[in-house]
């Protein structure tokens, strides 16, 4: 049973390296080409700091507001979603069908059809974030609501009042710090995937290292990616202090 | 006011197994009434078909004393959400909602009722906010109002959930186990105030207990429940050993 079941798996492993086309030697080939460019993006180029710093801008902005509008959407479908607080079982199924294929798609597929409903630029990006994000965070929140005591739960409804009051007043507020840390980890997520969005149009510093790499100039490829890793572990940390401090 | 819990012949069988086997029981307004029983006798089956957490299988439930009254028994959808208002719970976890306030959870017990939007700002009236501290003041711990329920001790925890019952206006307070997690000292402590309330609001309290030092010192009545019956009915005075035996005897075949 034991070696069937390897035997599988290596059948499995086998069928993927013929899928995404493994070759060494087009990696040994490739290997010096992204050698000499490396050299060549040395010195950075940030003479154009003043473009640079506003894409960057465009980039926390998305990620944030995307996060931000992404989590009034998902309170209610949260609530919905949620078993001990859901106002009909029958209710809570479709919404958390929806939960699921909002995850299921990507933000930067969700992007790629904001792009061409409402153009290029950062809002498409932001509108892709939400979307996307409104899923992970109502499905996440559901989770945490769930995963409560249910004794004090049980203590309250026994006062008579009903689910939604229950849920404003007394559930909610007692999540509300798991909750606020679950929201900080998706805008975490979200600014660092942000930086890429641009790649589709869909505004930030990913339209500037598109448009550098594009024109080989890899001095500037260099400048934007110091910026990304600069601007995402900013973030990381910051998101991680006031997480902790929730605690 | 007349009034109190009259049960007759209740049954209830959990996953095909009959826990309780036709209980008859009474606790009149303002009287403590201990229920004495081993583990497993069902006890706590029995509170929460009076709280109607469960639906009984056979039997009525009656507050308030008159044959008029309606069976809690029968009772569904909204006129049970109304007839439960009238019936406080107090457990032997607390089960306060942790990172709220001792004030907070108090008032708990007055949500129903409450317009939607005051409920989402935590915006009580005046007056609701005053009989919270009021009754927490009952209990003892007017001083520790804003204090969050989990930096509270255990016994200070159960005086808010008594608190929380208070504002509540209930006409019977059931008590499972209350005092089963706090040392001998609290444990008292809860007891006395439990029958204080009793006696003061005209409250008929039912209370589990499994110590028999306890239903001696605190109760009017004790009742012992073994295999899903009332095996007596006893002033604490009138308690003896027998009973004990019969109580606490192994299920005889």
């Amino acid at each position: 049973m034991g070696w069937l079941l390897l035997l599988g798996l290596a059948g499995f492993l086998g069928t993927c390296l013929w899928l995404v086309d493994a070759s060494p030697a087009r990696l040994a080939a490739g290997l010096p080409r992204l050698a000499a460019w490396t050299a060549r993006g040395w010195p950075p180029d940030f003479s154009e700091w003043d473009a640079l710093l506003l894409r960057a801008g465009e980039t926390l902005a998305i990620g944030t507001l995307g996060t931000a509008f992404a989590g009034v959407l998902a309170l209610p479908l949260s609530i919905l979603a949620a078993r001990p607080l859901t106002p009909s079982p029958l209710l809570r199924q479709p919404v958390r069908l929806l939960l699921d294929g909002l995850r299921g798609v990507d933000g930067f597929v969700f992007a790629l059809l904001f792009v061409a409903a409402v153009g290029l630029g950062p809002f498409a990006g932001m509108l892709g974030v939400l979307l996307h994000s409104a899923g992970s965070i109502a499905k996440l929140w559901s989770e945490e609501i769930e995963s409560a005591d249910p004794g004090p739960l049980e203590a309250v409804a026994m006062t008579g009042a009903g689910r939604a009051r229950i849920a404003l007043f007394a559930v909610l507020p007692d999540r509300l710090p798991a909750m606020t840390s679950t929201l900080l980890y998706i805008w975490e997520f979200n600014v660092r995937a942000s930086t890429v969005l641009g790649v589709v149009g869909a505004g930030g510093l990913g339209q500037e290292l598109k448009a550098a790499t594009d024109l080989l100039q890899f001095d500037r490829v260099f400048a934007i990616l110091i910026l990304v890793v600069l601007l995402v572990t900013g973030i990381d940390r910051l998101s991680a202090l006031i997480r902790r401090r929730l605690a | 006011m007349s009034g109190g819990l009259d049960i007759r012949g209740l049954e209830k069988a959990l996953a095909g197994q009959p826990v309780l086997r036709g209980v008859d029981l009474a606790v009149r307004p303002g009287e403590l009434v201990a229920l004495l029983g081993p583990s497993g006798a069902g006890k706590t089956t029995l509170f929460r078909c009076v709280a109607r957490l469960v639906r009984p299988d056979a039997g009525r439930i009656r507050l308030g004393g008159a044959e008029s009254a309606p069976d809690l028994a029968r009772l569904e959808g909204a006129a049970l959400v109304a007839a439960r208002r009238r019936v406080g719970l107090v457990f032997q976890q607390f089960n306060l909602m942790r990172r709220l306030s001792a004030l907070d959870n108090v008032l708990t017990g007055r949500l129903h009722g409450l317009p939607l939007w005051r409920a989402a700002l935590r915006r009580f009236p005046e007056a609701e906010r005053q009989a919270a501290l009021a009754a927490l003041d009952r209990v003892g711990l007017l001083s520790q109002a804003l204090v969050r329920a989990d930096r509270l001790s255990g016994g200070q925890q159960q005086r808010v959930a008594l608190a929380r019952v208070l504002v509540q206006n209930v006409s019977l307070l059931l008590a499972d186990e209350p005092v089963a997690s706090l040392d001998p000292e609290t444990a008292a402590g809860v007891l006395g105030l439990l029958r204080e309330i009793a006696r003061e609001r005209r409250i008929a309290v039912l209370v589990s207990l499994h110590q028999l030092d306890y239903a001696r010192g605190f109760a009017d009545r004790v009742v012992g429940l073994g295999r899903g019956r009332v095996l007596f009915d006893l002033p604490p005075a009138g308690l003896e050993e027998g009973h004990l035996r019969t109580l606490f005897a192994p299920p005889a075949g």
